[in-house]
């Protein structure tokens, strides 16, 4: 058996990426990789994660957006809970996963309802040649456990792979109201979350089946807030998610073909107060694309239905929301650059017609790459926005926002060093903004159409590597400014004309330093997020900083990785929800232990 | 002769509020706890000389104003415990009482010839009770997150005539986080007597409204409910018109230590005598039948001023006070 030293390759002839997308590889048996989407992006992707304690509500806002502007796909479909219109980013754990991307700009002409302000797509690659198998457990801090195993199996026609986890915490850390008051202990906050992953794939010639499936099991207590002497409220969480994807390859174009059903059940219950909640959410789904590309041109046109149930005992009755759109998107390469249009009209059942359009024209010229992009977007209101009793409205209309962007980036290589900035700025207005308010007369909150809301912003990224001798020195930076403002007065809740949105910073921040060499890897980040306004008082801002530490050892083929983090390790004592603390003023250290073992096919 | 022309006034005082009427809501006979009013026939709830507004959505069986109940849980926090009074009854273990859910406000209406009002008694729902006293999901426990926020839940009442305020108003904490020593910190948690008086007569109604510390950008966080019973109105009755003469008893001795007789109308047996004292409480109440000279044990009362009424069928009511030393 020969054994060959890891070799770092930096590509620095790839296209450089559009200024509005990231994405983050997931099969990095080096890196520490945090626990979900939610915990992913927080760190590292320039998103304010509004996030209520670990492994607690976690949802995003991009640019400005609510949460329910973000649409979330996995493996291309969209998995938002059309009830709540959002999706809890703390249930979808990164296992199984090849790719997580995130995009941030709307775009309703590919993904339909919901990207608006961007969308996070979660990935599986076909599994690699040959038997692989990774084990994995992980301790740590406040009871945290985690398990994971991972198989997969594919020879050039076929494959399969299986990845099952399960996690649990107690969340009991120690936390400090003030310097002068003794320490307290989070209670009634454990967590356990089990999830598999299943993938199947099918070759054969031009045709390709994958089949994807994904369960879930997640049960959560409820911690009591800061003004809360008790709670002991729990949350169910039961996630299946089926899609069904054939793909065929012929000489001019591609046709995808996709069909899901998504199943969501959320039981809420806290026998203190006597409540009992259950609902049920179920969702099919059925997309039907074709791409052509040629040397100057490439057209994607589709068609996509979607039918979606929901049932809670807080509507009348089971609710039914059928939706359909066919959608096109054009791109003529031309001397001076790539020109796009895109369009899509969604018919909602009971509503009418939705329309979305996008232009964006991209010049690249040598290292640099100019984006300026302009679009109509929508989001279709939630179902307990539309039904819920009290205050469901089912005369809303769906929000709908143009939006303008721009971005220019550039990638370039001195010697041994590679360079990547890039900057991005945005205007979005959102019209017919969806809030639960109070109406003059009424005597309770409804979801009502409360005007427009407007977002402007940048966005700055700076990356930069250097390869020396066997070792690489990396650091990143990104910085983000947000204005995200009411156009309006808005009565109860009231919010000025001009004020900025709850739980929107209008500066975020991170940075990252790695050091790289053989198999050993070192990475501090930090990251800081501006103060926010919340429901009921202000914020401060915060910064947090996480050291990470690996260490992979080749056995053979196989190999061990040891991996330690270390969060907030300066104690920072912060609060992203109000009244909810977080871990601070205590070390959280996490141990990751991981075995990899691969089998090559008889040769 | 300080006392004498003290009681001279009241009583005339009291001759020109002239009779009064509880509003106990045992008309609405509720007997068990699970059972309770939200939905009013007629968009009110009345009794007594009172009218209590309420309005109800079956769509989404969703009230406000007020309700009538007889919730006894003291113990279940949250809104599904909404109905209940914190002391598990109605005044002095009376079973029926009312709950307000006062967003922003509640609006109580005079009717028959209820002009003014003495008083009431009122005491926290189980539901803000333990939501102060706790916290929950929504709202902060009084305290905060410290113990020293300087928290309260004021219930503000005005009246008001032809749909507009008068000046006065009266208010009473039905919970005061705001002391420097955080032991006289206190939630009411019994009923409470509020005295009426100084808002007057001549009016239409009442407005009550509910304010808190703990407030949001949605609003006020604390739950907007109160619970109130033995609501007692000032009536002007037919005998109460200007041109008629007052009926004055005049009792004796007065001011009295043990004893006092209120001589009644010999024409006028078979009625039933009430002694209030200035709360409102029944302190004494008889069945006239056979005797024109009633004598009452005053001995156990505490000082102060009671007012009696000497009520018959179909007749104008004998008003009077007795002043115990």
């Amino acid at each position: 058996m020969l054994r060959l030293e890891t070799v770092v390759v930096i590509d620095t002839t790839h296209a450089t990426p559009s200024p509005f997308e990231t994405t983050w590889p997931l099969k990095d048996n080096l890196s520490p990789v945090p626990l979900n989407v939610g915990a992913l992006l927080a760190e590292r992707g320039g998103v304010y994660i509004k996030q209520y304690g670990p492994g607690t509500l976690a949802t995003p806002s991009i640019n400005g957006g609510s949460a329910s502007q973000t649409a979330v796909l996995w493996n291309g479909i969209p998995i938002q809970n059309a009830m709540l219109g959002l999706t809890d980013l703390a249930l979808l754990p990164l296992h199984g996963a090849s790719t997580l991307a995130l995009e941030q700009v709307g775009n309703s002409v590919t993904h339909g309802s919901g990207a608006v302000s961007g969308s996070i797509s979660l990935d599986s690659d076909p599994p690699e040649v040959g038997w692989h198998t990774r084990l994995g457990t992980s301790v740590g801090s406040f009871g945290h456990q985690q398990q994971q195993a991972e198989a997969s199996w594919a020879n050039e026609q076929h494959g399969a792979s299986l990845s099952m986890q399960h996690l649990a915490a107690d969340n009991d850390f120690p936390y400090r109201i003030r310097e002068d008051l003794p320490e307290r202990q989070q209670s009634n906050a454990a967590i356990q979350l089990t999830s598999i992953r299943q993938s199947y794939f099918s070759q054969k010639g031009i045709h390709r089946l994958s089949f994807h499936g994904w369960q879930q099991w997640a049960n959560r207590q409820i911690p009591p807030l800061t003004t809360q002497q008790r709670s002991v409220a729990e949350q169910n969480d039961k996630g299946f998610r089926h899609v069904l994807h054939w793909r065929k390859t012929g000489n001019k174009a591609v046709w995808d073909t996709r069909l899901a059903h998504i199943q969501d059940q959320i039981h809420y219950a806290d026998s203190l107060a006597g409540i009992d909640a259950p609902s049920r959410f179920s969702q099919l789904f059925g997309q039907a694309i074709r791409r052509r590309v040629t040397s100057k041109w490439s057209w994607m046109t589709g068609g996509q239905v979607t039918r979606a149930t929901a049932e809670t005992t807080n509507y009348s009755a089971p609710q039914v929301q059928w939706q359909a759109g066919i959608f096109s998107d054009y791109t003529r390469r031309m001397r001076i650059g790539d020109m796009v249009l895109g369009a899509r009209v969604t018919h909602l059942v009971g509503t009418g017609w939705i329309p979305a359009f996008h232009w964006q024209f991209t010049k690249m010229a040598g290292s640099w790459h100019i984006t300026l992009r302009a679009g109509h977007d929508f989001r279709i209101p939630g179902l307990n926005d539309l039904y819920w009793i009290p205050g469901g409205n089912p005369d809303l209309r769906p929000e709908t926002a143009w939006s303008q962007q721009a971005g220019i980036s550039r990638q370039t290589a001195y010697k041994r060093m590679n360079w990547h900035w890039n900057i991005a700025v945005f205007n979005r207005q959102t019209n017919h903004w969806i809030q639960w308010a109070q109406l003059e007369g009424q005597n309770f909150f409804s979801a009502t159409n409360v005007g427009q809301v407007r977002s402007r912003g940048a966005t700055l990224q700076v990356k930069w590597n250097w390869q020396v001798s066997k070792a690489v020195v990396s650091a990143s930076m990104m910085a983000n400014h947000t204005i995200a403002t009411y156009q309006q007065e808005i009565r109860r809740p009231y919010f000025p004309k001009g004020a900025q949105l709850l739980y929107t910073p209008e500066w975020l921040a991170n940075a990252s330093v790695a050091y790289r060499r053989k198999q050993w890897q070192c990475r501090y980040t930090h990251r800081y997020s501006g103060a926010v306004e919340g429901i009921n008082e202000s914020l401060a801002d915060w910064q947090l900083a996480t050291l990470a530490l690996a260490w992979s050892i080749p056995l053979r083929q196989h190999s061990l990785t040891l991996q330690a983090t270390a969060d907030n390790i300066w104690n920072t004592s912060y609060r992203v929800v109000e009244r909810r603390p977080m871990p601070g003023r205590s070390y959280q250290i996490n141990l990751f232990f991981y075995f990899t073992q691969i089998k090559f096919p008889q040769q | 002769m300080k006392n004498t022309l003290l009681l001279l006034l009241m009583v005339n005082l009291f001759n020109s509020l002239a009779s009064q009427t509880q509003a106990d809501f045992e008309n609405f006979n509720i007997i068990s706890p699970d059972i309770y009013l939200n939905n009013a026939p007629w968009g009110s709830f009345d009794a007594g000389n009172i009218s209590l507004p309420n309005t109800y959505d079956a769509a989404f069986d969703y009230w406000t104003g007020w309700a009538i109940s007889a919730a006894t849980d003291t113990e279940t926090p949250g809104f599904t415990n909404q109905y209940a009074s914190i002391v598990g009854s109605g005044v002095e273990g009376s079973p029926n009482y009312a709950v307000t859910y006062a967003s922003p406000s509640s609006q109580l209406l005079f009717t028959n010839h209820a002009t003014g009002a003495t008083g009431f008694y009122v005491t926290n729902s189980t539901y803000a009770y333990r939501s102060m006293l706790n916290g929950d999901a929504f709202a902060k426990q009084f305290g905060g997150e410290t113990g020293d926020d300087p928290d309260f839940f004021l219930l503000t009442i005005k009246g008001f005539t032809d749909a507009v305020e008068t000046a006065s108003m009266v208010e009473i904490y039905l919970a005061d986080y705001r002391f420097a020593d955080n032991t006289q910190d206190y939630l009411l948690s019994e009923w409470t007597y509020v005295d009426l008086t100084p808002l007057g007569t001549g009016l239409d109604g009442l407005n009550f409204y509910l304010t808190s510390s703990d407030n949001g950008a949605f609003g006020m966080n604390t739950p907007a409910y109160f619970c109130m019973d033995n609501f007692t109105t000032v009536d002007l009755t037919p005998t109460d018109d200007r041109n008629q003469e007052a009926r004055i008893l005049s009792a004796y001795p007065n001011p009295a230590t043990n004893q006092c007789t209120i001589p009644l109308p010999a024409n006028a047996l078979g009625g039933n005598l009430v002694v209030r004292n200035s709360l409102g409480s029944v302190v004494y109440t008889s069945m006239v039948s056979n005797t024109a000279l009633q004598t009452i044990d005053v001995t156990a009362w505490s000082s102060g001023l009671y007012f009696f009424i000497y009520t018959l069928p179909g007749q104008t009511p004998y008003t009077g006070a007795i002043q115990r030393l």
